[in-house]
């Protein structure tokens, strides 16, 4: 059975690829704050997927991974946290010394990154993905917490709080796929943790060795991109006929 | 001490059995010492099974086209091909020959799976195959003459009955059609696109797309449990014009009359028609009309769907007629089939439920060439088996993993004689166990939307070319 399973999902990542195209944007937090970002769209439509960055780089560390997701059919967002990258200005310009400050306006701007994704035209706002490394690993799980139309959360090194183990323990309709790094001790172990408390019967870990943290183990594990996609097709469908159908 | 003289005999005898273990080693064995290369290896194989759907526009989610494009997915790949997932195909290999197996062969997988354990080495380029051309904008085969669909919008949230539209067909003369491609513009939203010919009727409109309102719950299920898709031909007509939105209504009969069957389709994962590799065709008279049937699933975005349908065309007519059953129920020569559809009832979390068993009878000699079994997504596995007049009894396919995304032909030649049966059983999955079971609660029944079921076991067949379709129907 487990096997068929794994045919399955390998079947469905390789369908269906439509045209897709990619632009800055910029969006308000519910502040007022701009948070810049990428929002690689599907022309034809499609599912909506938010990369959450960890705390220890920008949104550029996920570009592959957009791309790739972009390619298999998935309107994708990527943005910096306030702080970060694109979108330091103002207040927020160093994140190691305005750590609590950044930290407390996370879980909104996230709101407001959905809020924008969902917003396009292009997007299938029933049918949502959201990835997130280290300190984007509890903003992810919250995020599902707060929108019942995140289908599937991916979570690269890190863990979350007890309101978060909480919501994962009770939501069996959510899969989740974990990863981390053996020798990345502390990440690998809430990893473990939270996708041993999920009841979905696909959730999984993949737990490497020396691949360094959330996304940076890209660099040493590049087929982790791929089965972050391959994840994705199996657990958040491009077509219509692996969700619900829509008809109210 | 050995002396000198027997060391080096020692020796020679070492050498002597070590030249002749060599030489008896099998060629493999000689291979197996070389690196597999992308270029030299692999990319032959990507080709020849992979090309056609993962090149650009196409539907693959990556091209597999150049190493810099596939080395990300060497994993994937790998996965897909030891498995059996990729390329696509369900025909349990015990039973029957198809002419359009695209499973790999072993030493194939061996070699791909080689590859992606050696570290997925490059090559040199100068190993490659030549690079196939494709045909251009977006079709697998190169047509003829094509068609442009008028844009079909599809709501975010609504319940599409099955339409049907009448168009001239694009011959202006009598006409041997050898392949056929629809390309929808937004597949995802497409349950089904299917069309045949028709000698033009004055009363039928062209570009006004026609349905019958059927009843149904909150739930959208059918509340006539009839065994048809349309409930009662009496009913509420709803048209609209192509271009459109206002829906007009009255009560009576639909317009849009199709009395033959659907002889091309498009269905999620069915790649496209081709009778060139039996050297036969579809006769089109000049003057027919394309009556298309449209069945659009609403997935929560608004998209407007764009289809085209593209036709290759002999110079000189084949030696073979394609006809293909798809009908409904009852006589239908060169078959008859009985199914009790309206007793399809699948409980709440039944995980093996058969449906009603098709009972196909041959009313004459026949050559089966095509099997393409249709259920929706608690569609879980299909076996065709026939019985011949003497009795004997032979499974001639077994889908023991029907895939709703994948719906395939399985070409075959089969020659049947006059009073064989064939006994067609469908199985469902509506348990938690079927990740794309919309609710597993349910009481399921038999409809054309994809949360009701169906269990069609299509059929085609080959006769001659100047085989007289009149005739062929007379045996009625």
């Amino acid at each position: 059975m487990k096997t068929l399973w794994l045919v399955s999902i390998v079947m469905l990542l390789f369908a269906v690829a439509p045209l897709a195209e990619n632009r800055e944007v910029s969006f308000r937090a519910a502040d007022g704050f701009a948070l810049n970002g990428t929002f690689h769209s599907v022309e034809r439509g499609g599912p909506g997927i938010l990369l959450l960055h960890q705390c220890n780089a920008d949104r550029q560390i996920y570009d592959q991974l957009a791309t790739m997701l972009n390619a298999a059919g998935y309107n994708v967002l990527t943005f910096d946290f306030r702080g970060f990258g694109g979108s330091r200005a103002g207040e927020y310009t160093d994140f190691t010394a305005q750590r609590q400050k950044i930290m407390e306006r996370m879980a909104r701007d996230v709101d407001s990154a959905l809020t924008f994704l969902t917003s396009q035209s292009t997007v299938n706002n029933r049918a949502l993905g959201v990835v997130g490394g280290s300190c984007g690993v509890n903003q992810a799980v919250q995020a599902s917490r707060r929108h019942p139309n995140i289908r599937t959360i991916v979570l690269l090194s890190g863990g979350t709080n007890g309101e978060g183990e909480a919501h994962i323990r009770s939501s069996p309709r959510i899969p989740i796929l974990g990863a981390a790094s053996e020798e990345d001790t502390d990440a690998a172990t809430a990893i473990q943790k939270i996708v041993g408390l999920s009841t979905n019967r696909d959730s999984r870990v993949e737990m490497f060795k020396d691949a360094g943290h959330a996304a940076s183990m890209f660099s040493k594990q590049p087929d982790l991109q791929a089965d972050i996609v391959i994840w994705f097709r199996s657990n958040l469908p491009t077509g219509g006929y692996g969700l619900p159908p829509a008809i109210k | 001490m050995p002396s000198r003289i027997s060391v080096v005999a020692f020796a020679m005898a070492l050498l002597l059995m070590g030249a002749l273990v060599w030489a008896a080693a099998p060629a493999t064995g000689q291979d197996s010492a070389r690196v597999v290369t992308f270029h030299k290896d692999v990319l032959p194989l990507l080709q020849t099974n992979c090309q056609s759907c993962h090149r650009p526009g196409q539907i693959g989610p990556f091209s597999m086209l150049t190493y810099k494009e596939v080395r990300p997915w060497v994993k994937a790949i790998k996965t897909a091909v030891a498995l059996r997932a990729m390329p696509p195909w369900f025909a349990d290999p015990r039973y029957g020959h198809f002419d359009n197996d695209r499973s790999l062969k072993q030493a194939e997988i061996d070699t791909i799976v080689a590859w992606a354990d050696s570290g997925a080495a490059e090559g040199d380029s100068k190993d490659a195959p030549v690079p196939i051309v494709w045909p251009a904008g977006g079709w697998q085969i190169q047509p003829d003459v094509t068609l442009e669909l008028p844009p079909y919008p599809v709501p975010a949230y609504a319940v599409r009955e099955w339409e049907r539209i009448a168009f001239a067909a694009p011959f202006k003369e009598d006409t041997w059609v050898t392949s056929v491609e629809i390309l929808p513009g937004v597949s995802a939203v497409v349950h089904h696109m299917c069309f045949g010919f028709q000698t033009h009727r004055p009363t039928t409109p062209y570009n006004l797309y026609e349905w019958m309102e059927v009843p149904r719950d909150e739930d959208g299920v059918m509340k006539n449990r009839d065994g048809t898709t349309r409930g009662p031909a009496d009913g509420v007509v709803v048209t609209r014009e192509a271009g459109s939105t206002e829906e007009k209504r009255r009560r009576g009969r639909a317009t849009i009359v199709h009395e033959g069957t659907n002889e091309f389709c498009y269905l999620p994962g069915l790649p496209y028609e081709d009778y060139r590799p039996v050297n036969a065709g579809m006769f089109v008279p000049a003057g027919s009309d394309i009556i298309v049937s449209l069945h659009y699933t609403s997935t929560g975005l608004a998209v407007v769907d764009r289809s085209r349908v593209g036709f290759t065309v002999a110079k000189v007519p084949p030696p073979k007629k394609f006809l293909p059953q798809d009908g409904p129920e009852g006589e239908n020569p060169p078959v008859g089939r009985r199914q009790a559809n309206a007793e399809l009832a699948i409980p709440p979390y039944a995980s093996n439920h058969p449906g009603p068993p098709a009972q196909i009878t041959f009313l004459k000699d026949v050559e089966l060439v095509w099997f393409r079994p249709h259920a929706h997504v608690r569609g879980k596995s299909v076996q065709y088996k026939l019985t011949y007049p003497d009795g004997r009894e032979e499974i001639v396919l077994n889908v023991p993993r029907y895939d709703f995304n994948w719906q395939l032909t399985y070409r075959t030649s089969l020659k049947i004689p006059r009073g064989s049966t064939m006994h067609v059983q469908f199985f469902y999955n509506n348990s938690t166990a079927n990740k794309y079971n919309p609710d597993p609660g349910k009481w399921v029944y038999y409809g054309g939307q994809s949360w009701e079921e169906m269990g069609t076991p299509n059929m085609g067949f080959l006769v001659d070319r100047d085989a007289d379709d009149e005739g062929f129907v007379r045996e009625r």
